[in-house]
């Protein structure tokens, strides 16, 4: 072929190629309209599709409102940990050069510790919100101050919840029966040794939600103790150790600790691995598109039993917003009966997402009714009805040593966990002989008298200070795990 | 070159690197080095050297940079030698398919490793069916024997930027030479080792080092293993931590002053070879057609190391058209749904556009830039050039989220680089340095390997001759170096069209997405994002594919790999 004939075959190849996206999107209809009147910026960690059906109904809502057209213009750097870094330096330029804001009007979703750490850091401005529609926040009202022990809004009024999220377990029922395994039905069914290498963790040191959701399984085991033992400082730090050791047990069967939400009940579906720290939408969604014919699903998603409890996914209004009644409306629709039926309606359902369900819960107890429930793709959830004797979270437990417990994770489990994972295969290998369990499972080196209310240095302002107690509490971990195997292949050489 | 025009050229290229890669590379690394009260310390340093995980990482790093760079050059040299010494059938369509793992995207390549070699992978499920595994007891490939896996899936995908300047190599030698030595009775082996290996050295080591480094500090092979004892991984996971721990910070200045300490040393021990005395070839193919079995053989070669490459590719392929697909060979149902609504997907349009303008503009400067510090390195007597050498690699050692967030804090209103952010907030100027200084290696070794093959007597005669340096780099210069400037440009090119970090933390807004940050953003569609994403993958690879297939058949008529 020679050189023209060449370059024509390829000039039409690339032709077609950029053709073809041309052409999908004139069917698909779907254009950014960036010269619309109004311009909204939002920071955000949601996915795409929250992204989409937010801001079409949003648009939808102002256009309805005021007839103006509206542009959502979406800064979404990645997850919690990126924002994070994209506000920091944003706010420190602005400091430097004496401006309020950043250029971006909201912030919209991610955990509570998120929000309140940008609340305390005083880059939020009150959400209108609550003095706009003060009957929509009270004890009694649609969104009450407090849902099994969690914050729904700021007291300050800097952000306010506008769904709920659970952190629970994600599985593969075949993957499991394959292993020998049942359903789990707690997160001490994720240290089964049966599930050795399949279990996918989600990484508390990359979010402030994963890091509530190992607090959680501490406080749950604190509690459990409590309530055998009483509350005394001997449950206390008892049901701590149980709770670490717990953590020790899952991470020991892990195959990785991620970051990202959809990894989790991705691999599961995929038989990668069997089961899973997973939040409750992605645990929903993946159970739905993996939905068989006869109803049952490769991937199952449950709520920990006695371990777990709702917390908010904020919204606030950043100081120096460009746009601030705009961006106090959408925190408004977003509060709103339209705005909260959009989290779990069906797609399709008049005043649902148009094209694919959020499986999400909603935070106002009063879109929890009967009729909204059939239409929803949740007709069994119901956040606000209480469960007797249910979990509920106690911040004077483990509270201060939120930031302490990931980085006990990060030390003895991510950190160390080659040699963890090697320690736990040879000791499951004898069979489990107590001595050496014992000190795998040794977690004396962070007592909850010392650690309970946060540790000084690692929750300290120097940096340098918490990497050192870090390495040194890591080292004590890997000389146990160390010795624990050493333990049980000496035994086997004898 | 004359001593000024060189210092003036290295002082620019110097000037470059201060402001635009030294710069915000320290204001995000200097939190090593500052302590408590805000004064100097090496305290973070000591530490990683004072922890024994932290050792371990970087011994594992060097370990993986060090075998997947030997197993990266044991595929690519012979696949080279095999196309510059023979003619087979196939041998155009099985050269351009050694490219494949070029063009390989991001996020979901990682996904079509796990669709064939997950443990209910598409591999495993062959082997099932085949009664060579027991479904009760599939074989978890990613999780077991990890750093081969790691070292055979690096050295897959990098052996092109190998095979590349390989080539680029081969095809700059007189084949009379061999043939002399053919002539006097010389044998093929022997041939080989002094005739054929001291003449390619310089593309040997362009391409040896670039995928070294590339190695040492990779994070996305290890992160599909779920490999976490490796230096790039723990800066990666402490960097994006909420803490603000100094150590990963610490961690990533060590492993660019190891990986700078290993290019001057390799270049000490492999780079100074005393080339550029041989005459230019005259034209013609040194390749001869191979028959029988041997043009058999030669294709398989190809045939097989391509297949293996394109196994992630063949993943993706098939997941972006497979409804739900696990457990099986092949998915159960087929559907053309997610390449309707990835393309259809307004992001998607708008980010291929800002793709090809990025990537272009990054290629052309990186390409002005990377000329002038390889003529500088090459022609000039400077005592300080190996350094400039040596500072011209560093942008592939630094972790793309330590460069990406220095651009985002200069990059603020009030800041040095907020002239770079242009109107609407777009992030043109700073995309296309940003991703230029990460892609300079690329025509840096490309530029001096071509260079030291080329004979500078050539040049000096020109300038004899009255030519002025521009004229006499347009007439003589660029011509003999053309086959290595095209390479470096298709890799850099390619990689500046697949990069992930920059594009992710600096592309704010939907209408300056590139291609790389419109698949992420697709990624996360709840129900079939993964999918779309492998759909516009897709599309991804094919566009590029042909974009380089044009490319190579504009640029490269005379000799090389750019026969294909």
């Amino acid at each position: 072929m020679n050189l023209l004939n060449r370059l024509a075959v390829i000039g039409l190849l690339l032709a077609l190629l950029v053709g073809l996206p041309l052409a999908f999107r004139r069917v698909a209809g779907d254009r950014m309209t960036v010269d619309a009147d109004d311009r909204l910026v939002m920071i955000s960690p949601h996915n795409e599709t929250i992204r989409r059906e937010f801001a079409r109904a949003f648009g939808d809502w102002w256009r309805a409102k005021t007839g103006r057209s509206l542009y959502v213009d979406w800064r979404t750097p990645g997850g919690a940990s990126e924002i994070r870094m994209v506000l920091d330096a944003g706010f420190k330029a602005a400091a430097e050069t004496g401006r309020e804001g950043i250029g971006i009007d909201v912030f919209f979703g991610g955990g509570e510790p998120d929000f309140a750490s940008q609340a305390k850091l005083g880059r939020l401005a009150r959400a209108a919100v609550f003095d706009r529609h003060p009957e929509w926040f009270g004890e009694r009202a649609a969104v009450p101050p407090e849902l099994t022990g969690e914050r729904l809004w700021a007291a300050d009024g800097s952000w306010v919840g506008c769904c709920l999220s659970q952190f629970g377990i994600a599985y593969n029922p075949g993957v499991l029966q394959r292993l020998g395994a049942g359903e789990p039905r707690s997160w001490e069914d994720l240290g089964d040794p049966r599930l050795m290498g399949t279990v996918a963790l989600a990484d508390p040191t990359k979010s402030g939600s994963v890091a509530r959701a190992f607090e959680l399984l501490v406080q749950s085991d604190m509690q459990r103790a409590i309530r055998e033992q009483g509350d005394t400082p001997g449950a206390r730090s008892a049901g701590w150790a149980d709770g670490l050791r717990t953590i020790l047990r899952m991470a020991a069967n892990a195959r990785y600790f991620t970051d990202s939400a959809s990894k989790v009940p991705h691999d599961i579906g995929q038989g990668d691995a069997a089961a899973g720290m997973c939040i409750d939408f992605y645990g929903r969604a993946y159970a739905e598109k993996w939905r068989r014919a006869d109803g049952s699903s490769r991937v199952g998603w449950i709520a920990p039993e006695g371990g777990g409890s709702f917390s908010a996914d904020p919204v606030a209004v950043l100081k120096g917003a460009p746009h601030p009644e705009l961006a106090q409306a959408f925190v408004e629709f977003c509060l709103s009966p339209e705005g909260q039926v959009l989290w779990f309606f069906k797609p399709g359902e008049a005043g649902g997402p148009k094209e694919r369900a959020l499986h999400r819960t909603p935070i106002r107890r009063d879109v929890y009714t009967a009729e909204n429930l059939r239409r929803s793709t949740l007709p069994e959830v119901d956040p606000f009805a209480r469960v007797e004797g249910g979990f509920f979270y106690r911040k004077e437990l483990t509270g201060k040593a939120f930031n302490t417990l990931r980085q006990l994770v990060k030390v003895a489990c991510i950190d160390s966990h080659d040699e963890l994972t090697r320690a736990w295969r040879a000791v499951a290998a004898a069979g489990f002989p107590p001595e050496a369990t014992a000190v795998l499972l040794d977690v004396s080196a962070v007592p909850y008298e010392a650690f309970g209310q946060g540790d000084a240095l690692l929750d300290g302002g120097d940096p340098l200070a918490a990497a050192a107690r870090a390495r040194e509490l890591g080292e004590r971990f890997r000389a146990n795990f160390r010795r624990a195997a050493a333990m049980v292949e000496r035994t086997a050489e004898r | 070159m004359k001593r000024g025009t060189a210092r003036g050229i290295a002082l620019a290229a110097v000037a470059l690197f201060g402001v635009f890669f030294l710069y915000p590379a320290w204001t995000v690394l200097r939190q090593a080095f500052v302590g408590n009260g805000g004064a100097f310390t090496l305290e973070a340093l000591g530490m990683v050297f004072g922890t024994p995980i932290y050792r371990e990482g970087l011994a594992n790093a060097f370990g993986l940079g060090l075998a997947s760079t030997a197993a990266a050059l044991g595929l690519a040299f012979p696949l080279a030698l095999i196309a510059h010494r023979h003619e087979f059938p196939g041998k155009s369509w099985l050269g351009a398919l050694v490219l494949a793992p070029m063009v390989l995207p991001p996020f979901v390549g990682a996904v079509g490793v796990k669709q064939m070699l997950g443990v209910e992978g598409a591999f495993n499920a062959l082997l099932v069916q085949l009664g060579w595994m027991d479904a009760a007891a599939p074989f978890d490939w990613l999780a077991h024997g990890r750093f081969g896996g790691m070292v055979a899936m690096n050295a897959l995908h990098l052996y092109p930027i190998l095979y590349l300047n390989i080539m680029a190599a081969l095809s700059n030698l007189d084949s009379a030479m061999e043939q002399a030595a053919e002539n006097l009775g010389c044998p093929p082996w022997r041939r080989f080792w002094r005739i054929t290996l001291p003449l390619a050295m310089p593309g040997v080591f362009a391409g040896a080092s670039i995928v070294f480094i590339w190695a040492f500090t990779e994070l996305g092979v290890p992160l599909v293993f779920d490999y976490g004892r490796v230096a790039p991984v723990q800066i990666f996971d402490g960097i994006k931590g909420l803490d603000k721990n100094p150590i990963p910070y610490a961690l990533a200045a060590v492993l660019m002053a190891a990986a700078a300490g290993t290019f001057a040393l390799s270049k000490l021990a492999l780079g100074r070879a005393r080339l550029g005395t041989a005459p230019r070839p005259q034209g013609g193919s040194a390749a001869k057609p191979a028959r029988g079995w041997k043009a058999f053989a030669c294709a398989a070669a190809f045939g097989s190391v391509a297949g293996l490459a394109c196994l992630p590719h063949l993943g993706v392929i098939v997941l972006s058209v497979a409804d739900n697909w696990a457990g099986t060979v092949l998915p159960e149902h087929l559907t053309l749904r997610h390449f309707t609504e990835a393309l259809g997907n307004g992001l998607v349009v708008p980010s291929i556009q800002n793709s090809l303008l990025y990537a272009t503009g990054a290629t052309v400067l990186a390409l002005t830039a990377g000329l002038g510090v390889a003529w500088v390195v090459v022609r000039s007597d400077l005592k300080w050039r190996g350094w400039l050498d040596t500072l011209a690699m560093l942008p592939l050692a630094v972790p793309g989220l330590v460069m990406a967030f220095g651009y985002l804090a200069q990059s603020q209103e009030g800041k040095p680089f907020h002239f770079l952010v242009g109107a609407g907030g777009s992030p043109f100027g700073l995309l296309v340095i940003a991703y230029a200084i990460r892609r300079l290696p690329y025509l840096v070794r490309a530029a001096a390997a071509g260079l030291q093959q080329a004979n500078p007597v050539l040049e000096e005669a020109a300038r004899s001759l009255g030519a002025t340096p521009f004229r006499m780099l347009r007439r003589i210069a660029l011509p003999l170096i053309g086959t290595h400037l095209a390479a470096g440009c298709i890799l850099a090119f390619a990689f500046a069209m697949m990069e992930v970090s920059d594009s992710l933390i600096l592309a704010q807004q939907a209408q300056h997405y590139p291609i790389t940050k419109a698949i992420y953003a697709l990624l996360s569609t709840l129900g079939n994002g993964t999918e779309m994403a492998a759909a516009l993958g897709v599309w991804a690879m094919a566009f590029l594919g042909v974009a380089i297939a044009g490319a190579a058949a504009l640029a490269g008529r005379r000799g090389g790999w750019f026969r294909l």
